[in-house]
C-alpha cells in the first residue's frame, strides 16, 4: 500500500467535502438511477401509463416473444464477431508496432495514429461507412468507375455484415491500446531466453509472447464487447431491416411503442451482461496475475 | 539486424492495412467535402466550398453548434471538478465503500451510453426533472467522470508519495501542499482528460438522446438528419469536426505526455 | 570456443575493439570490467542477441558468427534471471528440452529436469511459479534452466548481482561447485573484482572496449599489467615517481619530489631511462606499520574503523595525494592514541612494490 501516514489521518475536515461530493454525486446519479431503472423494469403498463408494481412479465416477455429474443442473440452475435475481428486486427497491430518497428519515435508515432480516430467524431465516422458501403456510395461506384462491377451491389449496406464492418472499425483502437501495454510489458530479456533455450521466433510467439499478453487481449476484448453490444449509432445507420439490435429495440420501447418497463428490462439485461462480463474479466486478470506475481 | 520472417512480413503486411482501415473514412469524409457533387460517388466531379458554405450559413446546425459548445464546456467543467475530488478521495483515503464508489464511477467507461442515458431518463423522469440541455449535461459530467478518475488517479499514484511527506515536514498544511504540490504534479493530467471529455461530449450521442428536450445539439441533428439520407454539407461539418479534432489531440499529447524528468 | 577479431560498433560509437580469445575445454573464464567496458556486448554476441561488426565466433570449432541464439550449442544465465512468469519452476526447466530439434523422449526430459532441479538443491519447489520464490532460488531456476540443455558453453551475465552480499557469498560456493560438477565450460561477466577473483580459472578484464591483461587471479593481483589493472584488482596507491637505476635486480625508485626513496625487487620494467617518470604502485595490505626499509612517512590524515583491519589515510612527505593504508587492528593496538595530524611511518617490502612506466607523463 502507499504510506498512509499520520498526517493524512489527521486533516478529517477537509477530508470531509473531498468525499461528500463525489460520493454524493455517485450515489445520486448514478446508483440511485440504476437502481430506479431496475425498479421500473419490474412494472406493468396499462396503456398510457406505468404502474408500479413487482412482476417478471417483462423479463418473460424478453425472454419468451421471439420478436425479443431474437434481437438479443443476433446482438449477442454481431458484438461476438465484432470483437473476434477487432482483436484478430488489433492484436497484430499491436504485435508490429511493439515487436518491428525499432525506433521509439516511430513506434510513438505510429501508436499516436491508431488512437487518433479515437478523438475524431464516432457518430461520422460510422456515417461515413454508410457513404462509402451505399448502393451508390464511394466503394460501389469506385469499383464501378474501375470496371470492376457493372451494377452496384446493395450487399454491401444495411445488413449484419456492413454493422460487423463498421463497428469492427471503431473498436479496433480499443484492443490495440491494452494489448500494446501489455506487449510493452513483456521483458526483452524473456524473448531473449526463448530463443536461447533452442526456440524459433514462431515458437516464441506462441509460448510467451501470446500467454503473457493474454491479459491486454481479454480487457480489449471486454470493452469491446460490452460497448459494441449496446452500440447505438451502427445500428441505426448501417443496420438493416435483420440486422435490428438491442439499441434499436430500446429506442422504440422508450419512443414510438412507449413501454418504458419492458424498455427498462432490456436496459438491465443489459447492465447485467455487462457487469457479469467486468467480473468475470477481473477475475480472470486477477488470477493471471497472482499467477504472473 | 536479422531479417524479419515469412510470418513477420505477412503480419507487418496485415498491420499496416489495418492502419490504412483506420483512416479510410476520414481521407473518403474530407475528399468528399469538398467534391462537386450531391451525391458520394466515384470519379470526382470538381473542386468546391459550396458545402462549407451551406453548412456556415444554415441556421439549425449553427444553433445545433452552439448547444454541443454549451453543454461541452459545462459537462467538461463538472466532471473534471467532481472527478478530480474523487480521485484525490480514493488516492490517500479509505473509507467504506470504497470499492462500490470505485466500481459505480468506472462502470459508464464500458457500459453502452445508452443504457446509462435510460436510467437517468427514468430518474429525471421520478423527480420530475424536465428533459432540456441542463439535463443533458448532468448526464455527460456523470458519464464522463470515470475518464477523469482514472487518468488522474494513474497519474497520482505515479507521483512519489514522499513528496506529501517533504511538503507537511517543511510545514505546509494539506490544502497548501494541494495547491503548491499535488496540483502542479496532476495539472497535465487534469488538462488532457478535460480536452478528451470536451471531445467526447461534444460528440456525445445516446445519453443527449434520451435526455435532450427540444433543443438539439450537433451530433443529433447530424443523427436525425442522416437517418432521413446523405448531404455533402455533413461531410463539410465532419471535415471541420476532425480538424479541430486533430487540434486537439495535438494540444492533449503535449499534456498527457508524461516527462521523463520526473 | 575462440573470437577472432571480434569488435562490434553501434554507429560511430565502439562498444567492442578488436577481441582475440580463447576459452579452454571446462574452464571458467570471467569478462571483468566496469560496466560500459564491452564485457556485456561480448556475452551477447557468444550467445548470438547481437552479431559482430568483424570477426569470427567459433564454438567447437564451428563458425557460429551469426548463428540465431536457438542454433547454438550453448545457454545464458541472465542477470535478473528471465524466468517465463506464466510457467512453474519445472515448466521453465522443461521448456528448452521439449524444442523441435531436441528430440529428447519424454522419460529423458524428466529425468534431465530433475538432474537439473536436484543438481541446484530445489527439487522440492518444482511446482513453484517463480514469482513465488526469493532471489537466490530464482538464480538457481535460472541456472538449472541452461544447464538441463547441456549447452557447451554456459554464459553468466552478472548472475550474483541482484543477490544481497550474504547471499552472494553462498551462491559464490555453489557455482563453483556446480561447475566442477558439470565440466563444462563458463563465461561469466561481472563487475566484482572479488567474484571474479574467487570464481575464475582465468580472468578477463576489460576496459573502454578493450582487453587490458588476462590471466589467472593471482597472476593479475602479483604482476599486473598495468596501473589500471592494479588499482582495479585488489586496489593499489598509483604515486607518481622517478626511475633512478636498476643494479641486481633492484629498481631505485623516487617518490613524489624525491623525498623518499624506495628498492624494488622484481622484473625489469622494458623502456625506462634514468630520470624516466613512473607509476609506482603500493597495494594498501601492504603497508606495515613502523619503520624499516623502504620506509614512507607522513601525517595521519584519517582513521576508519574497519573490524579486523584499520584503514588509515595520510599525507606522506613530498607527495600531493594522499595514500591509504589498512592494518591488521592488532598491529594498532600498541598505538592507540593515533589521529589525525599524528606522525606515523610505514614500510614495504621490496617484493611488493609495482612499478609501471608512466604513460601519461610521456
Amino acid at each position: 500500500m502507499r504510506g498512509k501516514s499520520v498526517l493524512a489521518r489527521r486533516s478529517a475536515l477537509p477530508v470531509l467535502g473531498l468525499f461528500a461530493l463525489p460520493v454524493g454525486w455517485a450515489f445520486l446519479l448514478l446508483i440511485v438511477p440504476y437502481g430506479i431503472m431496475v425498479a421500473i423494469s419490474f412494472w406493468t403498463r396499462q396503456f398510457p401509463l406505468f404502474v408500479p408494481d413487482f412482476q417478471f412479465g417483462n423479463y418473460l416477455q424478453l425472454f419468451s416473444d421471439p420478436q425479443y429474443y431474437t434481437v438479443i442473440l443476433r446482438t449477442a452475435k454481431i458484438a461476438a464477431l465484432v470483437t473476434l475481428a477487432a482483436t484478430c486486427l488489433g492484436y497484430p497491430l499491436a504485435y508490429y508496432l511493439v515487436f518491428v518497428i525499432k525506433t521509439e519515435r516511430l513506434r510513438a508515432l505510429l501508436y499516436m495514429l491508431v488512437i487518433v480516430p479515437l478523438w475524431v467524431s464516432y457518430l461520422l465516422r460510422t456515417y461515413t461507412w454508410k457513404t462509402i458501403l451505399g448502393t451508390d456510395g464511394a466503394l460501389n461506384s469506385a469499383l464501378k468507375w474501375l470496371g470492376v462491377i457493372d451494377q452496384p451491389i446493395s450487399l454491401f449496406l444495411y445488413n449484419q455484415w456492413s454493422m460487423v464492418i463498421t463497428l469492427t472499425y471503431i473498436f479496433i483502437p480499443f484492443v490495440v491500446m491494452p494489448v500494446f501495454a501489455a506487449l510493452e510489458n513483456i521483458p526483452r530479456n524473456l524473448i531473449e531466453a526463448s530463443e536461447d533455450l533452442g526456440v524459433r521466433p514462431f515458437g516464441t510467439f506462441l509460448r510467451v509472447i501470446l500467454p503473457l499478453s493474454a491479459g491486454g487481449v481479454i480487457s480489449g476484448a471486454t470493452v469491446t464487447f460490452c460497448l459494441a453490444f449496446g452500440d447505438f449509432v451502427a445500428p441505426v445507420l448501417v443496420g438493416g431491416p435483420d440486422g435490428t439490435m438491442v439499441a434499436n429495440l430500446l429506442q422504440s420501447q422508450f419512443g414510438a411503442a412507449l413501454n418504458w418497463p419492458l424498455g427498462s428490462a432490456l436496459a438491465t439485461v443489459v447492465l447485467l451482461i455487462v457487469m457479469a462480463l467486468l467480473w468475470l474479466s477481473a477475475r480472470l486478470d486477477r488470477a493471471g496475475r497472482v499467477a504472473l506475481g | 539486424m536479422r531479417k524479419l520472417l515469412w510470418w513477420q512480413k505477412g503480419l507487418s503486411g496485415l498491420a499496416l492495412a489495418v492502419l490504412g482501415f483506420l483512416y479510410l473514412p476520414i481521407v473518403v469524409l474530407i475528399i468528399f467535402s469538398f467534391n462537386d457533387s450531391p451525391v458520394i460517388s466515384f470519379p470526382l466531379s470538381g473542386f468546391t466550398l459550396d458545402w462549407y458554405r451551406a453548412f456556415l450559413s444554415n441556421p439549425e446546425i449553427l444553433t445545433a453548434l452552439w448547444n454541443s459548445l454549451y453543454v461541452a464546456f459545462f459537462a467538461t467543467l463538472l466532471s473534471i471538478t467532481i472527478g478530480t475530488m474523487a480521485a484525490l478521495a480514493l488516492y490517500r483515503h479509505d473509507f467504506p465503500g470504497k470499492r462500490l464508489f470505485t466500481n459505480v464511477i468506472l462502470l459508464p467507461l464500458s457500459l453502452p451510453g445508452l443504457v446509462t442515458g435510460i436510467a437517468m431518463l427514468n430518474f429525471y423522469k421520478q423527480i420530475g426533472l424536465p428533459q432540456s440541455l441542463t439535463a443533458v449535461i448532468i448526464g455527460h459530467a456523470t458519464a464522463l467522470m470515470g475518464i477523469v478518475v482514472s487518468q488522474v488517479l494513474a497519474r497520482l499514484v505515479k507521483m512519489n508519495p514522499r513528496f506529501l511527506e517533504a511538503s507537511a515536514d517543511l510545514g505546509a498544511r494539506p490544502l497548501e501542499t494541494f495547491f503548491r504540490v499535488t496540483l502542479p504534479e496532476i495539472r497535465s493530467a487534469i488538462m488532457g482528460a478535460a480536452l478528451l471529455c470536451f471531445t467526447l461530449s461534444f460528440d456525445e450521442i445516446p445519453v443527449t438522446y434520451f435526455l435532450t428536450g427540444r433543443d438539439v445539439t450537433l451530433p443529433i441533428f447530424i443523427y436525425s438528419t442522416l437517418r432521413r439520407g446523405i448531404t455533402p454539407e455533413i461531410n463539410a461539418i465532419g471535415t471541420a469536426i476532425v480538424a479541430v479534432s486533430v487540434l486537439l489531440i495535438i494540444l492533449s499529447v503535449g499534456l498527457l505526455r508524461d516527462r521523463p524528468k520526473k | 570456443m575462440a573470437l577472432e577479431g571480434v569488435s562490434k560498433s553501434y554507429g560511430a560509437v565502439q562498444a567492442l575493439g578488436q577481441t582475440d580469445l580463447v576459452l579452454n575445454e571446462g574452464e571458467f573464464v570471467t569478462l571483468l570490467g566496469p560496466s560500459g567496458c564491452g564485457k556485456t556486448t561480448t556475452l551477447r554476441m557468444v550467445g548470438g542477441f547481437e552479431f559482430p561488426s568483424t570477426g569470427r565466433i567459433l564454438i567447437d570449432g564451428r563458425d557460429t558468427t551469426y548463428a540465431a541464439p536457438f542454433d547454438r550449442p550453448v545457454n545464458t544465465v541472465f542477470q535478473d534471471y528471465a524466468l517465463f512468469p506464466h510457467m512453474t519452476v519445472a515448466q521453465n526447466i522443461r521448456y528448452g528440452l521439449t524444442v523441435r530439434g531436441a528430440n529428447l523422449s519424454p522419460a529423458e526430459v524428466s529425468s534431465r529436469v530433475e538432474h537439473a532441479l536436484a543438481l541446484v538443491g530445489l527439487s522440492k519447489f518444482a511446482d513453484r511459479r517463480p514469482a513465488m520464490m526469493s532471489g537466490g532460488q530464482r538464480q538457481r531456476v535460472a541456472m538449472a534452466r541452461a544447464i538441463a540443455r547441456r549447452p557447451r558453453v554456459l554464459l553468466l551475465d552478472e548472475p550474483l548481482s541482484a543477490l544481497d552480499v550474504k547471499l552472494r557469498e553462498g551462491m559464490q560456493v555453489e557455482l563453483k561447485r556446480i561447475h566442477r560438477e558439470l565440466g563444462i565450460t563458463f563465461l561469466m561477466v561481472t563487475h566484482d573484482q572479488g567474484e571474479a577473483m574467487a570464481l575464475s580459472d582465468r580472468v578477463v578484464v576489460m576496459q573502454a572496449g578493450q582487453i587490458c591483461q588476462t590471466g589467472k587471479p593471482e597472476e593479475l593481483y602479483d604482476s599486473p599489467a598495468n596501473p589500471y589493472v592494479a588499482d582495479f584488482i585488489g586496489g593499489a596507491n598509483l604515486v607518481k615517481g622517478v626511475w633512478k637505476g636498476r643494479d641486481r635486480g633492484r629498481d631505485r625508485l623516487a617518490l613524489g619530489q624525491g623525498q623518499a626513496e624506495v628498492q624494488r625487487e622484481g622484473h625489469a620494467v622494458a623502456g625506462l631511462s634514468e630520470g624516466a617518470a613512473v607509476l609506482i604502485g603500493l597495494r594498501p595490505d601492504n603497508l606495515l606499520l613502523g619503520d624499516g626499509p623502504n620506509a614512507i612517512s607522513g601525517r595521519v590524515l584519517e582513521v576508519l574503523f574497519r573490524g579486523d583491519r584499520i584503514r588509515i589515510e595520510f599525507t606522506p612527505r613530498g607527495i600531493a595525494a594522499p595514500i591509504f593504508a589498512e592494518v591488521p587492528r592488532a598491529a594498532l593496538r600498541d598505538l592507540q592514541n593515533l589521529g589525525p595530524g599524528s606522525p606515523v611511518t610505514f614500510h614495504i617490502d621490496a617484493a611488493d612494490i609495482l612499478l609501471f612506466a608512466d604513460e601519461v607523463a610521456k
